[in-house]
């Protein structure tokens, strides 16, 4: 129960997190170029997921605490945020440039990945030192 | 007619509405599970925390934490002092969940569904109405299919607010430690 609780949280968290990339405008943090594929992309994800979790068995009955819930979901959105981070890294490295001096934080990742914006990051922090 | 016997024909009869239309019922079981809108509710939180503008969400998102922590702190408290039987151990009705054997009030579903509804709304009321449909409907469903009296989801909805309020306070004080640490997090591109 608990693997497929955490199975269903992390790929629910994924279209979450391609869903708020497409609507903010973060090109960095998206799987895909096009925003209606991100879209359908989180559409498709999110639907699956809850679909599979609750047709698949009866979950009208006794099974997670409120804590082992609170625990599991933390787990499963951490790796989701890792596996997006690093995903969408990976397949817009090439595509998108460094980061604008004046946009920090999540902003940053309009223009530039992740991995981009923390390496230019400890550069300069490098540079400071 | 005193507040009990109110409650309890507040209670037949919305449970009445069940076992007449089967979509229903199934639509209402599967709301007050344990799992779907505390999912939805935390889904919600995860991708306000990436909304803009980004300070405001980010600092709702952390007073419904807070504020979902001291509302479950606030029902256990509650529970070791008093206890309420179950709906389906006192009436007779129509019960379309398993049978949970805790205190009926006050209802944890409720605390935690509006703690984080009024958590968000303190800091960011355009983004919160989201979470009061979750909440209300998962309150709503629990009285549905007869686990829950109306009462039991009021005093938890208030247990919720009041969590809420002190999670806004304790922000409050600390707002300063608190930009700092989002800063931080700006830092490496979490904020």
């Amino acid at each position: 129960m608990a693997l497929e609780y955490v199975a269903f949280t992390f790929f629910a968290c994924v279209a979450v997190l391609q869903f708020v990339a497409a609507r903010n405008d973060l090109r960095g943090l998206s799987f895909f170029r096009s925003r209606r594929a991100v879209y359908v992309f989180s559409g498709l994800v999110l639907s699956s997921s809850f679909a599979w979790f609750f047709l698949s068995e009866d979950r009208a009955r006794p099974g997670l605490e409120g804590l082992q819930q609170f625990l599991l979901f933390g787990v499963a959105a951490v790796m989701a945020v890792a596996v997006t981070f690093l995903l969408s890294s990976l397949l817009n490295g090439r595509r998108l440039g460094s980061p604008h001096q004046n946009l920090t934080g999540l902003d940053a990742l309009r223009e530039t990945t992740f991995l981009r914006a923390l390496r230019s990051a400890l550069k300069e922090g490098d540079g400071d030192s | 007619m005193g507040i009990a016997e109110a409650d309890q024909a507040l209670l037949l009869w919305f449970n009445g509405l069940s076992g007449h239309f089967r979509p229903l019922d199934f639509l209402m079981r599967g709301f007050a599970t344990d799992y779907l809108l505390p999912v939805s509710l935390a889904l919600s939180l995860l991708g306000l925390w990436f909304m803009s503008p980004r300070e405001r969400s980010q600092k709702a998102v952390i007073c419904a934490g807070i504020a979902l922590g001291l509302a479950n702190f606030f029902v256990k408290m509650m529970n070791l002092v008093y206890f309420r039987p179950r709906p389906f151990s006192e009436l007779e009705l129509n019960l379309l969940f398993y049978r949970p054997h805790d205190s009926s009030f006050p209802s944890n579903a409720a605390a935690v569904g509006f703690a984080f509804a009024v958590g968000v709304c303190l800091f960011y009321p355009k983004a919160s109405w989201v979470f009061f449909v979750l909440a209300s409907l998962f309150a709503l469903s629990r009285v549905y299919v007869g686990i829950h009296y109306p009462f039991d989801i009021l005093g938890g909805a208030a247990i919720g607010a009041l969590a809420a309020c002190i999670s806004w306070l304790i922000l409050k004080t600390f707002d300063r430690y608190l930009s700092r640490v989002l800063e931080l997090a700006r830092r490496f591109y979490l904020a």
